[in-house]
């Protein structure tokens, strides 16, 4: 369990905090999905998850270990995989397979192993067959699924990613969306910072930060049918969700949880 | 007066073993007033293609006119300015102390005076919809995203392109920092003429007047965008998503609706099937 409790963090020099008593829980197996504007905190709380930020105030927990313990700081980052918004901020290999390889190396895994895993995540993000191709030589999307691949590489008990699909195109969007449901069915804790409504309600749990503060934690269904929310929050309605909420109006019966156009469709004709 | 890319390709790493294509055969044209959306996949060639249009880099085959200039011809440096390219992530770029002095140098390095630089400055921040008295003396790292982004994209206003190129411009943007961006562009759009690159046919595509979608570095559609908002068949063939609102109205015809048109926006598209469903009962 990655457990926040009560946590304040400022950045040096800033007037106000970035984040301001948040507690919040991601267990095992569980997909959230953290949204709000920019600026409203989510980076900053995906890198409290893994101890890449320390707590001003309040403290955060990886099961049972707290993140300012410098002892079990390795064993906090080995079971936290951290996906960071600027691929280039974490791409570091020469080649892409040398990449994906670069954390299980660190963590000591054996050489066999390590070809395994690095195939396994390479295929997972569809990134197969460009094992010798140079990072600089990658699409922004491409360096992102790379940026992804490294991380599953190491194999964590927790997933923490920030905006991993800002760059892709839709279907590269839906395949992550697919590896992270996956990914949560075999037991991994995803925590998925994105500002698109209709991505975070692929997750079953959504937090809204607004100004450094929780605003909103339930089901996707009850943020999307709360307009004011959404607002305040400064995320836009799916364009889908407007289109339900306008046949809703004009009286046809569209369940709240109609996300996908099959659904609409269903209630149009029923 | 316009850009024109004629029949041009592109081949990364030619003669080497790492020899790529990235384009082959693509014609456009982007006219003052007109703004030209270019939707493709991830690497389907849409950046390169934008390098090329904006003299980065030269055709490997076929050629690039601004206003009849070849862009590897001999007056190339004629067009110093021209075109201006706002690259993906562009408020990673922004350096100086103050946005003033960011905006500035661009227009400055064209030669510039000092005042008409500062000028230059303060009417692109106006462009962009910042008060250039509460942002000039803002430090570019202390901006939102999308205020960073829109900086970013007056830098390049700054310096009076004719011709203006974005890349994914809305991309990692809050819903108030794309609604601005798309204001930009529309902005643009009176100033001259304009291309922009996505994958996100949505958002775009009630700004655009031609369309270009690109697979695998060729064309697979080009027209008004009208047309491939009646038949959105293209962007599927080009790994793209048919945008939700538009592929319910798409199934909605094809399990035999009449709809007198296809729209992007809900509240239309609300009105026009719910009406459908009226008449079919």
């Amino acid at each position: 369990m990655i457990e926040l409790a009560d946590v304040t963090f400022r950045y040096p020099g800033a007037e106000r905090p970035a984040l301001a008593g948040v507690t919040l829980s991601l267990a095992p197996g569980e997909h959230v999905a953290v949204v709000g504007a920019n600026g409203s905190g989510k980076s900053t709380l995906a890198l409290l998850c893994d101890g890449m930020l320390l707590p001003e105030g309040g403290s955060v927990h990886v099961d049972g270990m707290d993140t300012r313990d410098a002892a079990t700081a390795f064993e906090v980052r080995s079971r936290v995989g951290l996906v960071l918004q600027d691929p280039d901020d974490q791409i570091v290999g020469a080649v892409v397979e040398e990449d994906a390889a670069f954390g299980p190396e660190n963590l000591g895994v054996p050489r066999e192993e390590l070809r395994a895993r690095v195939d396994e995540a390479l295929a997972a993000v569809g990134l197969a067959g460009l094992e010798r191709r140079e990072p600089h030589l990658l699409s922004e999307g491409q360096k992102q699924r790379l940026a992804i691949a490294g991380a599953l590489a190491m194999r964590p008990a927790y997933l923490v990613l920030d905006e991993p699909a800002a760059m892709l195109d839709p279907r590269g969007r839906e395949d992550v969306g697919a590896i992270l449901g996956r990914l949560a069915s075999g037991g991994t804790g995803i925590l998925r910072v994105t500002h698109d409504l209709a991505e975070a309600a692929a997750a079953r749990r959504v937090v809204a930060l607004c100004d450094g503060s929780v605003a909103f934690d339930g089901l996707p269904a009850d943020l999307l049918a709360d307009a004011l929310l959404m607002d305040r929050v400064g995320v836009a309605p799916p364009p889908l969700a407007a289109l339900a909420e306008g046949l809703r109006l004009r009286g046809v019966d569209v369940r709240a949880d109609a996300f996908t156009p099959a659904a609409l469709l269903e209630a149009l004709w029923r | 007066m316009a850009l024109t890319v004629e029949r041009a390709g592109f081949v990364y790493g030619r003669g080497t073993a790492y020899s790529s294509r990235a384009l082959d055969g693509i014609s456009l044209t982007v006219s003052p007033g007109e703004v030209v959306l270019v939707l493709g996949a991830t690497g389907s060639g849409k950046s390169t293609l934008l390098r090329l249009a904006a003299g980065l880099a030269p055709p490997s085959e076929g050629r690039v006119l601004v206003d009849g200039v070849d862009t590897a011809g001999p007056d190339a440096s004629r067009l110093r300015g021209r075109v201006g390219l706002v690259f993906q992530r562009p408020e990673a770029q922004l350096f100086a102390e103050t946005v003033a002095e960011d905006l500035a140098f661009g227009p400055r390095n064209l030669g510039r005076s000092e005042r008409d630089a500062r000028a230059d400055a303060d009417e692109a921040l106006e462009a962009v919809g910042l008060d250039p008295e509460a942002f000039g003396r803002r430090s570019p790292f202390t901006l939102s995203g999308g205020e960073a982004r829109r900086v970013a994209i007056a830098g390049v206003l700054a310096m009076r392109p004719a011709y203006l190129l974005l890349d994914e411009p809305t991309a990692g943007l809050d819903a108030r920092g794309r609604a601005a961006v798309l204001g930009v562009v529309a902005e643009a759009k009176r100033r001259g003429g304009v291309a922009v690159v996505t994958h996100d046919a949505e958002e775009l595509l009630p700004l655009a007047d031609t369309v270009l979608v690109l697979e695998g570095g060729s064309p697979v559609f080009v027209g008004p965008a009208a047309e491939l908002l009646a038949r959105p068949a293209p962007l599927e063939a080009a790994g793209l998503a048919v945008p939700p609102v538009l592929d319910v109205q798409v199934r909605a015809v094809e399990a035999g609706a009449r709809l007198p048109m296809l729209t992007l926006d809900p509240a239309l598209a609300a009105e026009i099937l719910a009406a459908s469903v009226r008449r079919a009962r």
